[in-house]
This record gives C-alpha cells, sequence and structure tokens, in this order.
C-alpha cells in the first residue's frame, strides 16, 4: 500500500522531466520509488537488501553530489573527466566502473529520464551503441542517456575557456544551489524523505553530467580552437599512458630475451614429442613448431624445460685415464703432408669428444703429439688451411689453431647462429675457408683477415696485461689468454667478417671447394646441389636429383666434376660444366655419408651408414668392397697409398688403398657393377649376393678409448653409474671424478636396483654423456642445495657439527690448482694496484682458509681441501664455462693459469671459491609438529609447532624428544617457532656400517627408547630405514652406556618447493632397553610393534591433511 | 509420429528397389540432438557394426537385471529400428539420448553438441563396456569365458586383477576396434645418425587440417607430412646422446576397415578470440586410396556415411547425415528420410567462397575398406 504521498512524489518527477507518456514514468518510477519507499519499514522477504542497498547508495550519490556541487575544486570528478576526454568509450566504462555503486541509482534515474531522450533519439543510439563496448553497459548507456537528455533538455552554455576545468562553471552560482536547496527541503517535508533524496540526486546528477557534458563540449570546441595546448596535455596523458605499457611490453621481452647475445651454443631443449593421441581429441595435429630460419643467438629460457639459467653454468668434464685417446667418434680426418726430408706426416682427428688431436705417423706407428682442446661441443670438421688448423663444432663455432703448436687455439670465430657442420678448404689456395652449418648459413672466410690481430687494444686486454699477465705482447695469438680476451671482438670490434652465401633455405650438411678456390658447392637437406663462387658468395647453379639429404661432396681440382655422396644411398657424379648429373652409382645399401677421391678423379672411395667401404670406378661403374667396419663411417682421408677411417667408434683405422693405382685392387676380382637405380643395389643385397671385403683388417689401428653412451645419477647424488660401448658398468664418483667401482659386463638395468640407496639429497649437479665422458654440469644457485655432514663423509678429523657444502667443495677441488697458480702470480712482486673487484679475499698463504657460512648459524671450521674432493692431477677433468666475456671455453683444470677471472670464469664461482660466498639461499626452515600418534600412552611434547633447518640431525630430535619426556622439562607453551634445541640437524641413512655418531649427553638409566622412522620423499611415506638397535650398539660402544635409544640417521634434505612432506616418526617404549627394529616402512616388513609418537612436518600446512593420511597407512 | 506422407515417397521412390529387411527411420530430434542422431544413422547403417553389435548383445545376455548402459541402449535402439514392421517411418531414441545424457555431462545440457565428440564419445564407452563385461565374465568362474584353458587363470589371479590371458595392460580387443580401429606410427629420424625411432599410436579417427580447394588425399597427404625438428627444438637422439635435428612424420601402419575422417572444419581466430568455421572445398572421393601408409598402399576404400554440418559458425547449426545404403544414398535429416542422388554429393564439399549461401558442409566422412586391391 504505497502512501498517497508517493504518487505526489512521481507527479513531480513526471513534471520536472517533461515526460510524455505518464504510464511508463509511473511503472519505472513507482517500481524505483517504491522500492525505495518502503525500505523504511523492516521487510521480512527478500528485496530487501536491495532496497537497503539502493537506499544507501541513493544517499551516498546524493551526498556526492552535493559536496561536488558546493566545492569548486572537483578534484576528484576533474580526473575522471580527463580521462573521459581522451577515450569517450573507455571513460564511460571507467566512470561506470569507479561508480559502480551508484549503478542501481543510475539505473532507476535512467528509467526515469529514458522517454525524455526520445526526442533526441539520433543522439541517444549513437551514445549509446558508443558505450555499448563497456562492460556494465546498463549504466554507461543510462550515463550516455542522462547526458543526451540533459543536452535535449537545455541550451548549450556558451563556450568555455581553457581554465573551465579548474573551477566550476560559473552557472553552478549559488543562485542555483540555494534553489536546488530550498526544493530538496521541500520534498522532504512534503513527499517524503526518499523520493525526495532521489529526486535531488538525480537533479544533482543531471546537473553534474551537464556540466561535464558541457565540459566535454566546451573542451572539445576549446580543442578546436585552441588545440595546441590542451591537446598537450591530453596527448602527454595518452603518450604516457603509451609509454608505460611499452615499458611493460620491453621489460616483458626483456626478460624473454637471453642474456647473452654473443653467439652461444644453441641448444635446444629436450623435447619429449609425444604425439597427442589421436582418438581422443578432435585436433590431432602435434603443435608443428616451425622456427624455420629462426636465427638462434642463444638458449631462449623461455621454451626450455628446463630451469631458466640466469646465470653461467660451469661444467666440469670428467677425462678418461688416458687422455691420449679419443674417447667418442671421429667426425672427422685430415691428413697433413710434411715437407719429405726428415718431417713426418701428420693425422688430425677432430672427435665428439670436443677435442682434436695431432697424431705423428712414423712407419706404422702413431702417438699423439697434441691434444687440441678448446671446443665444448662435438667437433663436427677439421680442415687444413696452410699451416693453420681450422675446425668447426656443434658448439656453433670455428677455431684456428697452429697446426703444429701444442694445441692453444689461436682465435675463435663466431659467426654461425646453429651448428656448423662442415668446412671445405681449397688446396691450392691456403686462405680461403668455407663453412657450413644448420640453418642454411655457409659463409666463407678469408684466412688471413680473419686471423689478424686486433687494432685497437681494449679496455680489458689492457688491464691484463697491467696485472702482470706474464708479458706477452698483444699481438701474441698463441697465448689461450689473449684468445679468450679477443674472442669477443672477432665479430664485433674486430672488423672482419666473413661472405656469406645466402641460399640455402635448410641446413648445409656438407661442403666441398676445388683446389684454386675458386668453385665452392654445398649441400643439405634441400636435397640440392648448390654451387656458389666462394670469392664473392654468389649462387651460380642448383643440381637436383638426389632424393635425401646430401651428407658428402667431393670436387675434383680443377671444379667440372663433382661428388655427392647422399642420404638415399646414391652417389651421383655431375657435370658442373653442362649443369646436369652425368651419373649415379647404386652401391650402397644405405646412406652414404663420406667420400674420398683419387688424386685424378678416377675412382672414388666411399663409405656410410651401411658399414662399407667400397671403391667405385666412376668410368666404368665397377665397384668392390674394400672393407666392412663395425661402425657407420663417417670420414675417410688418403694418405699415401693407403686410406685412414672414421667412425662412431673412437679408434681410427688405416686401410691399404692403392690410391695410386686402384686397378690393382679390382684385378683381385669379386667387384660388381653399380647400377643407377637405388632399389638394384638393395635388392642385390637381398638376394645373397653381397659382395666380400678384400680386405678383413686394417693395416693399422689408432685405438681409441671406450666412451660412455648411458648413465644414470644415483640417489646419493655423488655416484653416477655408466655404462660404455662395450657394454662395462662402472661406477663414478664425481666428487672425486675417478671410478670407484668396474662392475664389468653386467646389466645396468640390475645394477642400478642394487645400488638403490633409500636416500634423498637435493639434485645439485645434472650430467650428460654428450662428449663420449661424463660432464657434469652446475648452475647457480641450484647446485649449492645440497649439504651434508662431514662426519658422513667418512673425513678424518671432522668435527660433529661442519656441513659441507658439495657443490662449493667440488669447485674448489676443481680450481685447487688454479688458485695455487693464482696465488704465486699474486706473490710475484710485480706491482699491482688490483683494482679487479675479486680480489678482495686470501691473503697469499692462508689458501687453505676459508669460512663457510652454514644455515643456521656462524659454524666455521678450518678444512683444507677435503680428500674427497681432489680431483685427479694424472688425468684432470677438463673445465667447460664461459664468464662475462667471450664465449664457452674448455681447458684441463691443470692448465689453468691464474690468470682466469670473472670475464672467464663465472662471477658466483670465483666468489664461492676465493670468498667462501655462497648465494643467498632462503633460509627454509621447515616447521612441523610433534604430536603423540594415535593409541600411544605418550604425553603431548609441545604444543606448537617446531622448525628444522635445511637439513636435520634425528639425534638432535630424539635429543629433544628425550630432554622433554625423561628429564620432565616443563613446556613453556611452546613458542611456534622454536627451534628444536642444540642445533636439530638430520643426516642421511647410511648402511649401518657407516657408523652411527651421536653426541648424546649421558642419560639417566631407564629411558625411554626412541626410534625415529622418517619417511622421505613428499608423495610416498615411509621411505626410511633405520638402524636396529643391537646394530647401533655395535657400531658405536660409546651407546652401551646406557643410552638406549636408537638411532636412526635420515636425511631430510628439505626442499624449496613447497609441495615437500615430511613427518617423523618417534616411537618411544616403555623403559625397558628392547631392541625395537621397527623394520623399513617402505619395504613393508612388518607392523610396528609399538605405540609411535608421531612427529609430523610439513613445508606448507595442507600437506599435514596428507601426513596423516598417509601415517594411518602404517 | 509417422510422418505418412514422406514415408511412403520414399517407399514410392525406391519402389520395388527397397531393399529386403531394411528399414530407413528418422528420429526424433529433442531439441538439440541432432548431432547424436546423424551420427546414429551412420552406425546403424555401418553394416558390419550393426550386425557384431546385435550379434554380441544376442549372444551375450546377462541374465537377470543387468544394468542399463549406453551399449544396451544402443542395442536396443538397433534392434527396435531393424524389427519395425513399417518400412519407413520415424523412431523416437529417448532412452538412448536420456543414457548419453547421463553418463556425460557435456552432453546434458541443451547446447549445440558437436557430432565428432559425440563419436569419440560413443565409441570409447562402448569399448569400456565391453571391457568391463569381458572382465567380469571371465572372473566369474560359471561364465562363459572365452577360452576355457585361460579361465582357470583368471580364476585364479581373482576378480580384481584385469588381466586377459596372464599378460598385463594388454588393450583389450573388441569388435569396436576391429572395425574402427587403426595404429598409426610416428617416425623420428636424427638427422646425424639416421636412426629412426618409431612409436604406435591408435586411433579411432584421423583428424586433417584442410585447406581452401583441397582434397582428402592432399589432406591425407600434408597429415603424414615431414615436419623437421631444428634450430631451439632439437631432437635429443638417444643414438648420438644429444640434441640434433631430425625429420618426424605420422604414417598409417594399419589401416582401420572403417576409415572415419575428421575434416577439422574450425580454426581459432586470434583477433576475434574465438573459433571459426572453416567453409573451405574439401573433396572428398567416393573412392579412396590411402597413399600414406607404411607398407605399400594397397586399401582401397569406398565412401558410405557422410555427417554433414549445416551452419555458418562453430556454435551452431545442424547436422544430417548421408548413408549410402545397397548403393543408394539416403538423405537423413532427423525425422526426414529422403534419397538423394548421389550427383549431388558435391554440394557437400564446401564453398571455394567465403560467404555463400550453401553452408552445407561435409564434416565426418566415412570409408569402408573394399579389401586389399591387387
Amino acid at each position: 500500500m504505497r502512501p498517497r504521498s508517493w504518487k505526489r512524489g512521481h507527479g513531480f518527477l513526471c513534471f520536472g522531466a517533461g515526460v510524455t507518456e505518464e504510464d511508463e514514468v509511473e511503472e519505472s518510477s513507482r517500481g524505483s520509488v517504491g522500492s525505495s519507499g518502503r525500505g523504511e519499514e523492516a521487510l521480512p522477504d527478500g528485496p530487501r537488501p536491495r532496497r537497503w542497498r539502493l537506499q544507501s547508495r541513493i544517499l551516498a550519490k546524493f551526498f556526492r553530489s552535493v559536496s561536488f556541487l558546493t566545492c569548486p575544486n572537483r578534484n576528484g570528478k576533474e580526473t575522471k573527466d580527463s580521462s573521459r576526454l581522451s577515450d569517450s568509450s573507455k571513460t564511460a566504462s571507467e566512470s561506470s566502473t569507479k561508480s559502480r555503486d551508484g549503478d542501481d541509482n543510475h539505473g532507476s534515474a535512467a528509467a526515469v529520464f529514458s522517454c525524455a531522450s526520445s526526442s533526441s533519439s539520433p543522439f541517444f543510439s549513437s551514445s549509446s551503441s558508443s558505450s555499448s563496448s563497456s562492460s556494465s553497459s546498463a549504466s554507461s548507456a543510462s550515463i550516455s542517456r542522462l547526458s543526451s537528455a540533459v543536452t535535449s533538455g537545455f541550451p548549450d552554455p556558451p563556450v568555455q575557456k581553457e581554465h573551465q576545468k579548474r573551477s566550476p562553471p560559473t552557472l553552478c552560482s549559488s543562485a542555483t544551489r540555494a534553489f536546488l536547496l530550498v526544493t530538496g527541503l521541500a520534498m522532504t517535508v512534503f513527499c517524503g524523505r526518499l523520493s525526495a533524496i532521489m529526486w535531488t540526486s538525480s537533479w544533482l546528477c543531471l546537473i553534474a553530467r551537464r556540466f561535464s557534458k558541457r565540459e566535454t563540449t566546451a573542451v572539445k570546441e576549446i580543442i578546436e580552437a585552441a588545440p595546441a595546448e590542451v591537446v598537450l596535455k591530453v596527448a602527454a596523458a595518452k603518450l604516457r599512458r603509451e609509454r608505460a605499457e611499452e615499458r611493460e611490453q620491453k621489460k616483458k621481452v626483456l626478460f624473454l630475451r637471453p642474456r647473452s647475445l654473443d653467439g652461444r651454443a644453441a641448444v635446444g631443449r629436450r623435447r619429449d614429442r609425444s604425439v597427442h593421441p589421436v582418438h581422443l581429441l578432435p585436433q590431432v595435429q602435434p603443435v608443428t613448431s616451425k622456427l624455420g630460419m629462426h636465427r638462434v643467438t642463444s638458449s631462449n629460457n623461455t621454451s626450455g624445460s628446463t630451469r631458466h639459467r640466469k646465470e653461467k653454468r660451469l661444467t666440469y668434464v670428467l677425462n678418461d685415464v688416458d687422455d691420449k685417446r679419443h674417447c667418442a667418434g671421429i667426425n672427422c680426418l685430415s691428413v697433413l703432408k710434411s715437407a719429405p726430408p726428415n718431417g713426418c706426416d701428420y693425422l688430425f682427428t677432430g672427435s665428439r669428444d670436443g677435442t682434436i688431436k695431432r697424431w705423428a705417423l712414423n712407419n706404422n706407428e702413431a702417438s699423439c703429439s697434441a691434444t687440441f682442446e678448446s671446443h665444448v661441443d662435438w667437433v663436427n670438421d677439421a680442415v687444413l688451411a696452410g699451416n693453420t688448423l681450422v675446425s668447426c663444432s656443434s658448439d656453433t663455432t670455428v677455431k684456428t689453431w697452429n697446426s703444429l703448436s701444442d694445441g692453444a687455439c689461436t682465435r675463435t670465430l663466431r659467426q654461425h647462429s646453429d651448428y656448423v657442420t662442415c668446412l671445405a678448404a681449397a688446396e691450392k689456395n691456403s686462405n680461403i675457408v668455407a663453412s657450413g652449418g644448420l640453418g642454411g648459413e655457409v659463409f666463407i672466410w678469408d684466412v688471413d683477415a680473419a686471423l689478424s690481430p686486433v687494432a685497437k687494444p681494449v679496455d680489458t686486454t689492457e688491464d691484463k696485461i697491467s696485472n702482470g699477465d706474464d708479458g706477452h705482447p698483444l699481438s701474441s695469438l698463441c697465448c689461450s689468454n689473449a684468445d679468450n680476451n679477443m674472442s669477443i671482438h672477432n665479430s664485433q670490434s674486430h672488423g672482419y667478417s666473413p661472405i656469406p652465401a645466402k641460399g640455402h633455405k635448410e641446413s648445409v650438411y656438407a661442403l666441398a671447394m676445388n683446389d684454386s678456390g675458386t668453385l665452392l658447392v654445398s649441400g643439405g637437406t634441400e636435397k640440392v646441389v648448390r654451387v656458389w663462387d666462394p670469392r664473392t658468395g654468389s649462387k651460380k647453379m642448383k643440381l637436383k636429383g638426389h632424393a635425401d639429404n646430401i651428407r658428402a661432396l667431393l670436387l675434383d681440382s680443377t671444379g667440372r666434376l663433382c661428388l655427392s655422396g647422399s642420404s638415399d644411398s646414391m652417389i651421383r657424379l655431375w657435370d658442373l660444366g653442362q649443369q646436369r648429373c652425368v651419373h649415379c652409382y647404386a652401391v650402397h645399401t644405405d646412406s652414404v655419408w663420406a667420400l674420398a677421391s683419387t688424386p685424378t678423379f678416377t675412382h672414388v672411395y666411399s663409405g656410410g651408414k651401411d658399414l662399407s667401404l667400397y671403391l667405385t670406378d666412376l668410368s666404368t661403374r665397377e665397384s668392390i668392397l674394400l672393407c666392412t667396419k663395425e661402425d657407420p663411417i663417417l670420414q675417410m682421408a688418403l694418405q699415401d697409398d693407403s686410406i685412414w677411417i672414421a667412425t662412431t667408434n673412437s679408434s681410427v683405422d688405416r686401410f691399404p688403398a692403392e690410391v695410386h693405382n686402384p686397378q690393382k685392387i679390382f684385378q683381385r676380382g669379386g667387384s660388381f657393377l653399380a647400377g643407377n637405380l637405388s632399389f638394384t643395389r638393395a635388392r642385390a643385397s637381398l638376394e645373397g649376393s653381397a659382395p666380400v671385403p678384400v680386405y678383413n683388417k686394417p693395416y693399422f689401428t689408432i685405438p681409441g678409448n671406450l666412451g660412455i653412451v648411458q648413465h644414470e645419477i644415483l640417489n646419493n647424488r655423488r655416484y653416477v653409474l655408466t655404462k660404455d660401448t662395450a657394454g662395462s658398468v662402472k661406477l663414478w664418483e664425481i666428487t672425486k671424478g675417478v671410478v670407484i667401482e668396474d662392475h664389468g659386463k653386467v646389466s645396468f638395468e640390475k645394477k642400478k636396483e642394487e645400488l638403490f640407496e633409500m636416500v634423498s639429497i637435493p639434485a645439485w649437479f645434472t650430467a650428460d654423456t654428450r662428449l663420449g665422458c661424463l660432464s657434469i654440469h652446475l648452475d647457480s644457485p641450484q647446485c649449492f642445495s645440497a649439504e651434508l655432514y662431514a662426519v658422513d663423509m667418512n673425513i678424518p678429523g671432522a668435527q660433529d657439527d661442519v656441513k659441507i657444502n658439495l657443490a662449493q667443495e667440488t669447485l674448489r677441488g676443481l680450481l685447487a690448482h688454479w688458485m695455487t697458480k693464482r696465488s704465486q702470480r699474486k706473490g710475484s712482486p710485480i706491482s699491482s694496484n688490483d683494482d679487479v673487484a675479486t680480489e678482495k679475499d686470501v691473503s697469499i698463504r692462508n689458501l687453505s682458509h676459508s669460512k663457510l657460512e652454514v644455515d643456521d648459524g656462524a659454524e666455521s671450521s678450518k678444512s683444507g681441501m677435503l680428500p674427497s674432493f681432489e680431483f685427479s692431477t694424472v688425468s684432470p677433468p677438463s673445465i667447460i664455462t664461459e664468464g662475462s666475456h667471450g664465449g664457452p671455453w674448455r681447458k684441463k683444470i691443470t692448465d689453468l693459469d691464474g690468470t682466469e677471472d670473472e670475464k672467464d670464469l663465472p662471477w658466483w664461482c670465483i666468489n664461492c671459491v676465493l670468498n667462501g660466498q655462497l648465494p643467498q639461499r632462503e633460509n627454509t626452515k621447515c616447521s612441523f609438529f610433534l604430536l603423540p600418534c594415535e593409541g600411544s600412552t605418550v604425553p603431548v611434547i609441545t604444543q606448537g609447532k617446531l622448525s628444522a633447518p635445511r637439513i636435520l640431525r634425528m639425534n638432535k630430535v630424539i635429543n629433544y624428544v628425550m630432554e622433554k619426556m625423561v628429564l620432565d622439562k616443563p613446556l613453556d607453551g611452546g613458542s611456534s617457532d622454536a627451534t628444536i634445541v642444540l642445533g636439530v640437524s638430520m643426516t642421511k641413512t647410511q648402511v649401518p656400517s657407516s657408523g652411527v655418531k651421536q653426541s648424546m649427553k649421558s642419560w639417566p638409566k631407564l629411558m625411554p627408547s626412541i626410534d625415529i622412522l622418517c619417511p622421505i620423499s613428499g608423495n610416498e611415506f615411509g621411505y626410511c630405514s633405520n638402524i636396529h638397535m643391537e646394530e647401533a650398539r655395535r657400531l658405536d660402544p660409546q651407546l652401551q652406556s646406557g643410552a638406549d635409544s636408537m638411532m636412526t640417521q635420515l636425511i631430510m634434505t628439505m626442499v624449496e618447493n613447497d609441495s615437500y612432506l615430511l613427518a617423523i616418526f618417534v616411537s618411544v617404549t616403555s623403559a625397558l632397553p628392547t631392541a625395537t627394529n621397527m623394520g623399513c616402512l617402505g619395504m613393508g616388513r612388518g607392523p610396528l610393534p609399538l605405540p609411535i609418537m608421531r612427529m609430523t612436518a610439513s613445508m606448507s600446512g595442507r600437506s599435514f591433511a596428507r601426513s596423516c593420511t598417509h601415517n594411518r597407512a602404517i | 509420429m509417422v510422418m505418412g506422407a514422406t514415408g511412403s515417397k520414399l517407399e514410392k521412390a525406391l519402389g520395388e528397389q527397397f531393399p529386403e529387411g531394411e528399414r530407413y527411420f528418422g528420429l526424433e530430434n529433442f531439441g538439440n540432438t541432432c548431432y547424436c542422431n546423424s551420427v546414429l544413422q551412420v552406425l546403424y547403417f555401418c553394416i558390419p557394426f550393426r550386425e557384431q553389435l546385435l550379434d554380441y548383445y544376442e549372444n551375450n545376455k546377462i541374465v537377470g537385471d543387468a544394468e542399463e548402459n549406453l551399449l544396451t541402449c544402443l542395442t536396443d535402439l538397433f534392434s527396435q529400428i531393424s524389427s519395425q514392421k513399417k518400412k519407413t517411418g520415424v523412431i523416437s531414441p529417448r532412452r538412448f539420448v536420456q543414457r548419453v545424457k547421463k553418463q556425460n555431462e557435456l552432453f546434458r545440457s541443451y547446447m549445440h553438441q558437436d557430432a565428432h565428440e559425440f563419436l569419440n564419445f560413443l565409441l570409447n564407452e562402448l569399448v569400456d563396456i565391453l571391457e568391463r563385461e569381458s572382465n567380469a565374465a571371465n572372473a566369474s568362474p560359471e561364465a562363459s569365458s572365452s577360452s576355457s584353458s585361460s579361465s582357470s587363470e583368471k580364476v585364479a589371479n581373482g576378480p580384481s586383477n584385469p588381466t586377459v590371458n596372464g599378460l598385463r595392460k594388454d588393450p583389450f580387443v573388441t569388435w569396436v576396434h576391429d572395425s574402427f580401429q587403426g595404429i598409426l606410427t610416428n617416425e623420428t629420424r636424427c638427422l646425424r645418425c639416421e636412426t629412426v625411432t618409431a612409436r604406435d599410436e591408435t586411433f579411432f579417427d584421423l583428424s586433417l587440417d584442410i585447406e581452401q580447394n583441397s582434397s582428402i588425399t592432399s589432406c591425407l597427404k600434408n597429415f603424414s607430412s615431414t615436419e623437421t625438428l631444428n634450430a631451439e627444438d632439437k631432437f635429443f637422439c638417444d643414438k648420438c646422446c644429444s640434441l640434433q635435428e631430425a625429420q618426424k612424420r605420422m604414417k598409417i601402419k594399419k589401416p582401420p576397415s572403417i576409415l572415419v575422417i575428421h575434416l577439422k572444419r574450425f580454426k581459432y581466430i586470434e583477433h576475434l578470440g574465438r573459433n571459426k568455421k572453416l567453409s573451405y572445398r574439401v573433396v572428398f572421393p567416393m573412392e579412396l586410396k590411402l597413399m600414406n601408409t607404411v607398407e605399400d598402399p594397397d586399401t582401397e576404400y569406398s565412401l558410405f556415411a557422410v555427417v554433414v554440418h549445416i551452419g555458418t559458425g562453430p556454435n551452431h547449426g545442424h547436422y544430417v547425415s548421408l548413408v549410402k545404403s545397397h548403393n543408394h544414398w539416403l538423405y537423413f535429416d532427423d525425422e526426414t528420410v529422403e534419397m538423394i542422388d548421389e550427383s549431388t554429393m558435391h554440394k557437400y564439399f564446401g564453398s571455394s567462397q567465403e560467404y555463400s549461401s550453401n553452408t552445407e558442409h561435409g564434416y565426418i566422412l566415412f570409408y569402408e575398406s573394399l579389401g586389399k586391391s591387387s
């Protein structure tokens, strides 16, 4: 029942709005008014809250409007209005969002005034459409409608000047205000409060909007009239916003862009390219990430599944005992013939182990006279350009060496962005070398120009010299330091860039050049042989014919004929003058990977994936099988009358080849005619007419070492199990870098299971066997996450509480030689005002001192080089790393000469080794609860949470429990973060033979025996093992002194992520010192015989629940 | 329910050629169940499937109050159709649709659904049910199991052990698999050592990407095209123990006897933030030869059904199906069943122009194997 006053109320409304359709207004207004009107009395049903809300909003709006009017400085509105200037639709939504609480109000007001704007419908529709995009379109529409109503209802005010923003329009004079107030009061008295309020506020809204609308139009006019200043202000705001957005974008891009743009190795990520099961999803095609020719400058951290590597990585390669041999497949061979009189020939072998070795060939002996170690990935090809050895690698670099030196790299050329797969040199022109790689990049190098010394010395080199750099002159290029420093300048300030040969759309796998260096041919996955002029890099022709990847190319001395070997198993002879393929030889049954021709280019030796080496007469098509190897043939080189063969095996064989008179071989018979269609040869082999090799064994072999093909990091994170090419399984201790156990030819999987230990140590390193030997990678700061107690590592004389950070000690061991050399340098009397930042460390003599900053306090120890971490000096490991300048480099640790600093080594490495500073890690404390288990009569020990540091020793927990229980220490309510007394720390479980160390106080007799069982990994509960009490007693005689407690040493290292759950079981028996063998929970050897007290810990609270359910499972 | 006029029209059209024992019934649409109806029609006229379904049901009727499941509902529906007295008419698949809605909440709403999703769901459900039933049958000793020798093993293993013939985790092969399942092989070839790692996958249908003015053969070729893993995406070759470039492709190892080809007629438009229906013209042949098989292509297929989507957008539309039965093509549009001429099939290829009036596009194609050709 509405009182009559309401009716009068909307009579006023109707009047005020100039409404044409009364009914509608009545309806709508009644709806709105009525709803708000009833708000006075308490209503039992649903709509009440809405009405209350409405009411309050109306009131708020009213007061806001009033304040708006009375206060001339409309700061709040100002911004709203100014924003409206810039973007109409945006402001509509902005203002609507800001005034969201006024929604209902607007809605109701809109309902009232919607009809009013019928006269100005075009405007209405346009304004409403402009604001239709905003989400709260109703209110914004209402605003626009209101404004439109206003404009239709009122004449436009005179144009305001610029300063109208600052001061309100003069129309809102005191007279108007007075009028409004009066009418408001009248309404209050006669028509009821709420309707009055509503009406007033609506009016005020109107006025506000009208002002602002006028303002808008006014400002628009101003802008048109005097654009400069106003526009600038608006534009400035816009610009600011845009710039902010840009900055955001840039930030994102910068974050995405990798740090070092120095042409580092483009290592991709291991992608598990599993196909989405077709029958489940509508979309079946696997995501094709066609990056095509995308130039990869360095590792892109966003796409990878590996961790985001911000810091440079340090890798150390555990070389084999005999490092005079290669330990991985040989990718390339090159023969250097010396001057006849006394010189011997040399064979250069580039291997997948990243090194090149030079072998002195004396009669039938070969000895390794030098190792060229600098590449950090496979050496893919090596050629001789005069006296310079040029090599290319999968680390994207091309390196030059003095072929007769002792192995120092003279120059590193970083031009390629992806693996460099092949090189070509001209026999008669030693100044030109071409390199080709993945991504279709081909470059032609002027060797002299590339090797010429840097014109101007840069600061770093100056520093180097001033620091007493052995006084090497700048121009000396034999010094590896120079190389490391100068390498950065190659592509930048060096000034020399090679000639690119642009044209390949896909990767290049083979190159060849003619003798004079006037013709270059290249081939790759495009299946096309491309011919270039290396002097200019221009394309000359394309030869099509092969059906698969072209893996080997040869040019004759003049450059008229070209031989190509492809993965389609065919060898094709091309005539470049005629620009066509003249012959096609179906000799092999599988891919052809290597070609070598006689000097007269009449016969060709070919080898490939089918493990066979054939000699083919190009004119008669006669072909004979020379030998069959056990591994695919990767490369061949002719020397005198024999041929050297490189395979995926690390040894190199030499076979007689009758290079100067190949006919002799054919006279032996057993040759066949090579057809010219691939399936003829394949068919021939299938039909059983396989040719018999001429030679069954080589004249001579340069042996190689066995390479590692499989590896597995064991749980204790110090041992790695490996399997090599011969099938032997060996166990390495990577903190020493040696093999500690050779198991022989056993099953790798079985051995892995045998050696399984129930321990958990954070993964502080990663390993791979890319180079045929174990490479251990250390990435900061993850590498510093593993700590162990010195006592657990059987270090004699170590104190009980000393903790060792594994990575730190490993680094110190690796860089020991470097430190020694360094100190020697420092000790020399050369004046050195050392500005270098890292020079703030230990004095020269006290190398062995280093502060170990441990998590829970200052427990420093004066341990020198711990025996676990001494690396062998006989076969020292090599370090592969990268500093702030230059790219990655590789050296044996014994070859470091002490001059390497943060430009060469990662700063975190230097910091750790010299200063003992580890990267700041979150002080992860694990908080846990100590609760009695169900069914146990044990009293509650502590109420609150206890916390423990990263690794926690169980005996401390036991001590704590004992103290609390036996010695009846009263609880002081337990502060929630009470650290367990005595700096609790837990160590890893070890086989009982390792000894049980304890530092227990003497306990009175008849104590409870406490068993601690501790699960380790988060999801799986119950991985623990404990030591039988008897055994414990046996091992440590001190135990017999009545401390009848069982010690279980378990490792519980707390992991940074929050899903790690720990639960510790404390078993408390009665006072009898019985042996309590809980068994190994994980193994399920039997139920727990005694009631246990449960102590659960969780990194995050939510895992607490999980612990309960797990516990029950026991 | 009786669309007398239409029914007789069809009968008249066919005249004496009306095949014996065959029933052409339309299915009632309950609002949005055209996706269901079109797929059901196709499956019904997939003779091997229908026969095997009815046979299975005959042989494996579980006594007593068996739980109603999708299989039983489907069988009921099919048997209902085939046992009709009239030759044409309309049937209301109420129970089946109810069952579907109960089983999968995706289909519970009144929104428009995707026929391909429904087909997948249906086939997978049938497979699950058959597996369960066979396990149940094998577990209980008195039930007739497939082979007497293995039954004792199974009893010993206990009912909770889902082993079949002592093999763990062996996918249970049902007659649904026999009909629809094929094997794809995913081959990756390292470009350095050229070892090929192959991995097999099973499939019930092939979803092909389509292009304007293409054909099924070219789409299939695309499907098996070589993808190069290079640059950032190198392949970790286990033989080389390092990252190398590789080439990857998918080939059909074992073609199914009923090849279902699903055309991906939708594309996500970035700037609109939603899917768009692709009305590309994709020509599908009546006879198809698979060329992207691992072995030599000698399986020939013949088109026997098409599920057509009518509509301009991916979220709305109507499904009808075209089914070949006894050498004449029928057009099933929910309740309506009409005969159409094979020459009009080209209407359903799609349109070359962006906006054309013809919005009927072939969406799912069903090919049946004709056996190996010479």
